[in-house]
């Protein structure tokens, strides 16, 4: 009896085993049926108006290959058979068992080992990764050839249809800029990356499981991505060039470095020397990666009411060292195989890319037009006179280090140079910020000084009120060295002076200063060896312990925070 | 005393009960895309169906001068009380300058409703606009939530999450020659 219920047991197991391992195994060919196909998916393009009108031109809509995602075919139980990835012609390949229901699942992931993978989810449901898939159907013995197909879901007046194809055009547009990433390193491997997209997703910050993203972003401290897809209002799936400015922070955030802090910005901006470069370059790569200089986006009522320019040729409206637009062309002409005016240099992409991941990333002055063009001219020598002249043609003189010394344009008369201050131990200088071109990230908020500690010890920073207006003073202490944290930060809110101790090793520090307030306002912003008596009452018990004063609250922030 | 003390006490109750909720939030300091140099700041009040909801939308830009025309858009469950414009047209004369829209809305369901603003900004180096929306918030949060569910998620066996559409397919069988 016993050896019979160990028999019976004993073939159950084996049964089992061999269930198992089919499942483990895909078939091969000769194996099974063979089922191919192709992945395709609605390119709703732009239709970009002289005037710099842009909008989505539906009567255009073309079948676009989904390249490089995953596909599955499933069994009637909803078990996966097998799986492999498109080319990049969107194309499959799969052999599954014969005579067998058999269905194609089409995933919006791109995926391959150790090069890339990412994902396009829900975030309005439980960030679920969205797919398309075709019916249940017998797979017979001969080959089966399975298209399938992610429609817009336009139906010639409005979104009446599922717009299944939102997550694939976003991935087709990041495939863009990684092909163009591969071609200047081979051998990069991309991290993980999940975007976050649905059609819920609106101009207003909040609760993202609601879909309340703020904008189309990459935020740093989660590393994901977010576009928005609120329909008649502003949806950006078939931007490519947003995708590819946002990807782009991405793309500074792990490979290089950026220390834009953010904040509202346009072309004619005169901003923060880290904002102008972070979107300014951004803006560049959208036109590097498509060869497409004209950046669009489409917004309003149909999607027909968005704006257009040409990263290129667009005329310069306040150009300098502190304009993203300049920051953009003298990107785009150093890269381009156009040749006109003062530009006389075709690059390619490499030297940009080279820079990037290298001298920009570790760069000990703040991340900045200056940083980049004096490490291109560095690394290019032969090319320095040449790329001098396509900066020349932004009213920015030659640049000579990272720091921007030598400024001749002070943004019509507003900003007093030099871009850097030294302040040194012992000593104080006044700084003044301005608001003559806007607040929190403009040109004038912010004043960089650059201090070296000779000793390592415990020094005291303050900013005193000098003059009749003052607000309320921020200092921020920065390491200078990758990833360029932040140090130490001054702990008061509402006061008008503020100040902190903390130990520090011997060596180069960046510091900022900014009235919180944004007034016009001028200070006295001093560094001096030791715990300073003169500022008791202005720090906390933890600054007499020798230990930082932090205050998140009032942090600048690098890149976005997560929603 | 102690009946002016129990009067008082329960009129500061009716008023705490009685307020609402604000909902508010900034752009400023924030990240944005690329386009219109504006700015938007709002408050909404949080409020049961069929009540008012007092909004008040305040946009800035940084350019000195030029024109700010904003196309306002509510979705179909929200009713505007006292007229809507739809449109506006802001001059602005110095940076920063600060305009606001205020307007009362209600909706007889309970939901999370938007006001959207489409603004464009010309200084004559062509039209840059920005998209802004203002969530009205009808009724309890958890009512809401419940409200808005529209999972088309599916947990499958192996872990997988998934939102899932149905594909145009076409089949064809290739037989071998």
């Amino acid at each position: 009896m016993l050896r019979k219920l160990y028999k019976s047991l004993g073939l159950t197991l084996l049964l089992l085993l061999l269930s198992a391992c089919s499942l483990l195994s895909p078939f091969k060919e000769g194996d099974g049926t063979k089922i191919i196909g192709t992945i395709t998916y609605d390119r709703v393009p732009p239709k970009v108006g002289y005037i710099g009108s842009a909008q989505l031109d539906y009567a255009s809509t073309y079948q676009e290959s989904a390249k490089n995602i995953v596909v599955k075919a499933l069994d009637s139980d909803g078990q996966v058979l097998t799986e492999t990835t498109t080319n990049n012609r969107g194309e499959y390949t799969l052999y599954v068992p014969k005579n067998t229901d058999v269905k194609i699942r089409a995933y919006a992931r791109m995926l391959k080992k150790d090069v890339w993978d990412l994902v396009v989810v829900d975030n309005t449901n439980l960030k679920s990764m969205y797919v398309i898939e075709g019916n249940l159907h017998n797979s017979g013995t001969d080959t089966n050839k399975r298209d399938l197909h992610a429609t817009s879901g336009w139906d010639g007046y409005a979104y009446s249809g599922t717009r299944s194809a939102a997550p694939f055009a976003i991935l087709d547009s990041i495939n863009t800029i990684m092909q163009k990433m591969l071609s200047a390193n081979p051998d990069i491997v991309f991290p993980q990356l999940t975007v976050n997209w649905s059609v819920d997703n609106v101009s207003v910050g909040g609760d993202p499981t609601l879909g309340q993203i703020g904008t189309s972003s990459y935020t740093a401290d989660n590393g994901e991505m977010w576009i928005l897809g609120d329909a008649n209002s502003d949806t950006d799936e078939y931007d490519d060039h947003i995708i590819i400015h946002e990807w782009s922070h991405f793309f500074e955030d792990k490979f290089s470095r950026s220390d834009s802090i953010g904040g509202m910005h346009s072309s004619g901006d005169a901003l923060d020397i880290r904002v102008a470069f972070g979107e300014g370059f951004a803006n560049a790569m959208s036109a590097i990666a498509t060869d497409n200089p004209l950046y669009f986006d489409t917004s309003g009522y149909n999607q027909s009411s968005g704006w257009s320019m040409n990263i290129e040729s667009d005329p310069a409206q306040n150009p300098g060292w502190f304009s993203e637009a300049s920051v953009q062309r003298i990107l785009y002409d150093l890269y381009d195989a156009n040749n006109e005016g003062l530009d006389q240099l075709s690059m390619g992409f490499t030297p940009l890319y080279d820079v990037m991941v290298h001298q920009e990333r570790n760069s000990k002055a703040f991340t900045s037009i200056f940083s980049f063009i004096s490490a291109l001219k560095s690394q290019n020598s032969g090319d320095a006179n040449a790329i001098d002249q396509v900066v020349r043609s932004e009213q920015i003189s030659p640049i000579h280090d990272a720091y921007g010394s030598q400024r001749s344009n002070q943004a019509n008369g507003v900003f007093t140079t030099p871009v850097y201050r030294t302040l040194q131990v012992g000593k104080a200088l006044v700084q003044c910020n301005k608001n003559a071109y806007g607040v929190y990230n403009k040109l004038g908020n912010r004043t960089f000084m650059t201090v070296h500690i000779n000793k390592s010890g415990v020094y005291t920073f303050s900013a005193q009120p000098y003059g009749a207006s003052y607000g309320d003073p921020d200092i921020v202490l920065y390491e200078t060295k990758y990833p360029y944290e932040i140090k130490g930060m001054s702990p008061l809110e509402g006061q008008n002076s503020d100040s902190f101790a903390m130990e520090l090793d011997k060596g180069n520090y960046m510091l900022e200063a900014y009235d919180n307030s944004f007034g016009n306002s001028c200070y006295s912003i001093s560094v001096r060896q030791g715990y300073d008596a003169s500022t008791v009452g202005k720090m906390s018990k933890a600054t007499n312990n020798r230990k930082p004063t932090l205050n998140n609250t009032r942090r600048p922030e690098r890149r976005p925070i997560s929603k | 005393m102690r009946t002016l003390l129990l009067i008082t006490t329960s009129l500061f109750l009716t008023l705490g009960l009685n307020a609402k909720e604000i909902s508010s939030n900034s752009t400023v300091g924030q990240y944005a895309k690329p386009g219109a140099a504006i700015d938007m700041k709002y408050t909404s009040q949080k409020v049961d169906a069929n009540e008012a909801s007092d909004v008040n939308i305040t946009l800035t830009s940084t350019i000195p001068k030029g024109t700010i025309s904003v196309e306002m858009d509510l979705d179909k469950e929200l009713i505007a009380l006292g007229g809507f414009e739809k449109t506006f047209n802001f001059q602005v004369t110095s940076r920063n300058e600060a305009f606001t829209i205020n307007l009362q809305v209600k909706s007889q369901h309970i939901g999370l409703y938007y006001i959207r603003l489409l603004s464009k900004v010309d200084q004559g180096y062509g039209v840059k606009t920005r998209a802004f929306a203002i969530p009205i918030y009808v009724g309890e949060e958890k009512d809401i939530k419940k409200h808005r569910s529209n999972m088309q998620m599916k947990a499958l066996s192996n872990g997988e999450n998934i939102s899932l559409s149905k594909a145009v397919e076409t089949i064809s069988i290739i037989k071998e020659k």
